[in-house]
């Protein structure tokens, strides 16, 4: 009887670590989903057939009908892996697949330490300041910006 | 110990319309650093440059231009191109759909790509740059966007200003960083594909610290999106650093 029990016992240890493993390894989430076909005109869809023929034909044949993964690209959130529908030789939709970060059954967004930093008002002429963080983005306007004076001031 | 003696040498350079500056604080001059630090700009510039080309929804022939008119070939979906559309996934579920990578139906990650490409040029060309003896620090600032770092053991600080929002040739603070991130977004300059709510107090600019650039760029896009109240509440179960300007003026640290 005692046998029995132990077997018993260690038969549930083996069921409950392939679930784990299979939750650990196994689970993706598909999300992010997005068809770029639906959301186009018919127009897009019915020219593209024309077009199709020899795109496919410049593929080599390479690129079949069908879904493609690509490789997973590690982020400070977990991986993530990107897939490809093809349909007459072009990218219709791309579905993304996640894969959450260890432990968590749910993602983080904050798993990075934090850079040492310090932060004061500026100074009266703080000379030491060689980088300026701001919202300007056009390159005209960075002719006439601080980053540029510091820049200039420098030479 | 006698501090050192530091010398900045800036280059500027210009991609995706953009000025990108790049500085290196040397310790002493010699022509085989020069040469390689030449050679990692002159990379970078390209990488920037080949990145424009393939992310630009003004380009014709982009890559994303091409998806977002279904044309997208099987060879041109290249690692690049998952490896933003994952991110752009990934930041829009994070920031609970306030970061966004769709405007008008149509997938533009725009917001994402200038410092996504930042970071990665900055990983990929600058940052070895800092095992060479006499580099002691360098850092990449995609106009206003900036990744940075110094070498190993290094007391070198960067001295950053944030600008002011109100007048951009004054600033408002001055962080100190060694190795780390940081990103300004604002309400007043191109790209805006952000509405401004009127139930909540708007943030006129946002500059948040990071480790990373991607995830800095992101948060300070996601709290201008946000708005002051949301953003705040958001920012109880996520860390995140940095300073914010409402549209009173007011400063908040974050």
């Amino acid at each position: 009887m005692k046998k029995f029990i132990a077997s018993v016992v260690s038969l549930i240890v083996v069921i409950a670590l392939a679930i784990d493993g299979y939750f650990l390894f196994f689970k993706q989430k598909v999300t992010g989903s997005t068809s770029q076909a639906d959301s186009a005109s018919n127009t897009a869809t019915s020219s593209s057939t024309t077009s199709s023929s020899s795109s496919s034909s410049n593929a080599s044949g390479k690129y079949k009908d069908g879904t493609y993964t690509g490789k997973a690209t590690a982020t400070q959130w977990g991986d993530v892996q990107v897939q490809a529908v093809i349909k007459n030789g072009k990218l219709t939709t791309v579905n993304v697949l996640e894969y959450p970060n260890d432990n968590g059954h749910d993602k983080q967004i904050n798993a990075q330490a934090l850079p040492v930093y310090k932060s004061e008002a500026v100074k009266a002429q703080s000379s030491k300041i060689s980088l300026v963080s701001g919202a300007s983005e056009t390159y005209k306007g960075f002719t006439g910006s601080l980053q540029n004076a510091l820049t200039k001031a420098e030479v | 110990m006698p501090t050192k003696q530091y010398q900045l040498k800036t280059t500027t350079v210009e991609a995706m319309t953009m000025p990108f500056t790049i500085q290196a604080v040397l310790v002493d001059h010699d022509e085989t650093t020069a040469e390689n630090l030449t050679k990692a700009i002159s990379r970078t510039h390209a990488f920037l440059q080949q990145i424009d080309r393939d992310f630009s929804p003004f380009k014709a022939n982009s890559l994303v231009t091409l998806y977002q008119h279904g044309g997208l070939k099987p060879t041109q979906f290249t690692e690049q191109f998952q490896e933003v559309y994952g991110l752009a996934t990934l930041a829009t579920e994070l920031t609970n759909g306030a970061f966004s990578a769709h405007y008008n139906g149509h997938y533009d990650p725009t917001g994402l790509v200038k410092g996504w490409a930042i970071q990665r040029a900055f990983e990929k060309y600058l940052k070895p740059l800092l095992e060479l003896d006499r580099i002691e620090a360098i850092a990449l600032n995609g106009a206003g966007d900036i990744q940075m770092g110094v070498a190993d053991g290094s007391d070198y600080q960067w001295h950053v200003g944030i600008e002011d929002p109100a007048d951009p040739q004054q600033l408002l603070q001055e962080i100190t960083i060694q190795t780390g991130a940081m990103a300004t977004s604002g309400f007043s300059k191109r790209g805006q594909h952000i509405k401004l709510s009127t139930d909540t107090p708007s943030i006129v600019q946002a500059t948040i610290i990071a480790s990373e650039l991607i995830e800095a760029d992101i948060m300070a896009t996601t709290a201008i999106a946000m708005g002051l109240t949301k953003f705040q509440e958001f920012t109880e179960s996520v860390e995140v650093h940095g300073l914010l300007v409402d549209q009173n003026a007011n400063q908040i640290a974050i």
